[in-house]
């Protein structure tokens, strides 16, 4: 598969933003809550080189590749004796 | 791979194990009838305290497989609950605290259905070395194409086969809706649970991210004047979610209030833990969808039976400081996450009790309790002052469940009150009218709540006041003045009447 990118996508009016959804892009809410013509997304190169051309805003942000370390995921019985811990510390906290 | 300190697939199945051993009395394993299309088996549990029929909340998370922290925060959130009960506490949230005395009414009035991860298979994904920690449907083969996967939250049978706005029929795309509504045994497993147990009347979809409490309608614009621009009007099919057609999704001005209102509750609720500020929004302010569960949840009631169920989306999270932290935040934020979003899970479960439910089970039949629900629906949304009646009690119930909670004086009086009131609500309530005898447990209830309540429920008993004493020796149907004609239950005019399935272009309750 093509390496993707977390992009922000940028639309000058809310019809050029209705069209954006024809594309058939992973789209997402977007994180620049202020402004109104805009979306998340994560997508490929030759997906943001069409975008552009079609007159969209494009802010490439960061590649899909992990950015922090990966590692092994929880043990259900650690994982539960910190859950379980925290409650009692908090209980403590309480009183 | 994902960051550390996630539970993969077996790690959200032991937890939910662990609940059922560990709190037996509170809880109970639902296998869902139909396992992944990989095979594994998908379990709900089932929180409640006491016996007793009451109103039920479907809480699902993990429906978009890379969407790590929701599965996680349901099962450690079962667990907070269920801890706090037994110990007889309270919950702490940064700073939020929810008394003993909320905990014990969130499990003593609620059935909590919680179905955390609704797609392992994608969750498995997500964790395989060599996967795609971003992968977002379940892992469905699609016949006739390389790519895998239907976003199971456009797969619902709600305006299914439309794929308007971010919906797709094409299964390459991220949000292709499937074969068919409900092609995907994990969306089956969903509609299974509502059809099930049917006092379900909340339901939230966990997703991330954004900071988002998003409302039905997902298909268009939200409009309270034209009843007839709704989803089962074939008229407008293809027209809807587009641009300038001049559609939009019909839903009553109360309805509408009623999700604002809940809404406003949960963002305090999320906001005191942290101060984060979730928005809330129409669904379709996003963008525009077909197939999507919470509409799926609410649009039931006007299609397959009576039950209203209150659906939402909750996209938990912001996605500062990058957008990979939006979905798989290190867990450390996603602890705080979680602990957030847990105080408005609990805001929701208290806004969910209803008051004449929570106290009238105890002194009433169903089939009593019924006819209140039943007169609500058909004859109080009909005219103005039975919607300023109802609306009322909506925003009050919750206080009115702790007044009721903590006085026994006041428990005994709502129970004659509810008595008497369901003696009026026959299933031709025009001909029974209200006695002076039988209006004195009402007024001896104003009483005690001008006494007790806060400023608002005050001034709400005090306008309770002055219509009730109109009615004495009038029947209620007189009282509520003019009643417009019922859309969704034809020929109503004077009887209560059950609502049948109708004839509609989607929704359905085929298991």
């Amino acid at each position: 598969m093509a390496d993707r990118f977390f992009v922000t996508i940028s639309a000058r009016d809310e019809q050029q933003f209705r069209r954006l959804l024809d594309y058939d892009l992973d789209l997402f809410a977007s994180r620049q809550a202020d402004e109104a013509y805009a979306v998340d997304g994560l997508i490929g190169l030759d997906e943001v080189q069409r975008l552009v051309e079609d007159g969209y805003q494009v802010l490439v942000a960061e590649s899909e590749a992990p950015k922090v370390e990966r590692g092994r995921p929880a043990r259900a019985d650690e994982w539960l004796r910190l859950v379980e811990g925290e409650l009692d510390m908090r209980r403590r906290e309480r009183r | 791979m994902p960051p550390p300190g996630y539970l993969d697939v077996a790690g959200i199945d032991a937890c939910v194990a662990y609940l059922v051993r560990t709190y037996p009395a509170l809880c109970q394993t639902i296998t869902l009838p139909e396992p992944s299309r990989e095979g594994r088996i998908i379990r709900a549990v089932r929180l409640r305290a006491g016996s007793g029929t009451r109103n039920g909340v479907l809480l699902i998370g993990g429906t978009h497989a890379r969407e790590l922290i929701n599965p996680d925060l349901l099962v450690r959130f079962a667990i907070h609950l269920c801890s706090a009960y037994t110990n007889g506490t309270g919950l702490t949230y940064g700073g939020k605290e929810w008394s003993t005395t909320d905990i014990r009414l969130v499990l003593e009035a609620n059935d909590i259905f919680i179905l955390p991860q609704l797609n392992p298979d994608g969750r498995a994904h997500v964790f395989a070395p060599g996967g795609d920690p971003w992968w977002r449907k379940n892992r469905s083969v699609n016949p006739g194409s390389a790519c895998r996967g239907t976003d199971l939250n456009r797969n619902y049978d709600f305006l299914w086969p439309w794929t308007i706005g971010q919906t797709s029929s094409n299964p390459c795309s991220d949000t292709y809706a499937g074969a068919a509504a409900f092609s995907e045994p994990e969306t089956r497993n969903v509609r299974w649970l509502m059809g099930t147990y049917d006092r379900i009347v909340g339901f939230i979809d966990v997703h991330s991210y954004s900071e988002l409490l998003l409302y039905p309608w997902g298909d268009d614009d939200n409009q309270t004047a034209i009843p007839d621009q709704n989803f089962r009007n074939s008229a407008w099919n293809g027209l809807r979610g587009v641009l300038g057609s001049g559609y939009a999704e019909h839903i009553t001005a109360a309805d509408q209030d009623h999700f604002r209102d809940v809404g406003v509750r949960v963002r305090s609720a999320i906001a005191a833990v942290r101060g984060r500020t979730y928005t809330i929004q129409e669904s379709s302010d996003l963008y525009p969808t077909s197939g999507v569960s919470a509409d799926y949840a609410y649009a039931r009631y006007f299609s397959v039976r009576g039950t209203k169920v209150w659906g939402w989306v909750f996209e938990t999270n912001s996605a500062s400081p990058g957008w990979q932290d939006g979905f798989q935040p290190p867990y450390s934020d996603a602890l705080a996450v979680m602990d957030e979003v847990s105080s408005g899970l609990i805001q929701f479960l208290l806004t969910n009790i209803c008051v004449v439910r929570e106290v009238g089970s105890r002194v009433l039949d169903e089939a009593a309790l019924d006819r209140l629900r039943l007169f609500r629906d058909q004859f109080m949304q009909r005219s103005a002052k039975g919607r300023t009646w109802a609306g009322l009690l909506d925003r009050h119930s919750e206080e009115m469940v702790r007044l009721v909670s903590n006085d026994r004086r006041m428990r005994a009086v709502v129970e004659r009150s509810l008595k008497e009131a369901a003696s009026l609500v026959t299933d031709d309530p025009a001909s029974t009218t209200l006695a002076e005898s039988a209006a004195s447990p009402m007024f001896e209830l104003l009483d005690l709540v001008e006494e007790q309540a806060s400023a608002p429920l005050k001034y709400a008993a005090r306008r309770l006041r002055k219509d009730l004493t109109s009615t004495i020796g009038r029947s209620p149907v007189k009282a509520l003045g003019r009643l417009k004609r019922d859309e969704r239950v034809p020929g109503s005019e004077s009887r209560l009447k059950r609502a049948a399935p109708e004839e509609s272009n989607s929704v359905t309750d085929d298991d």
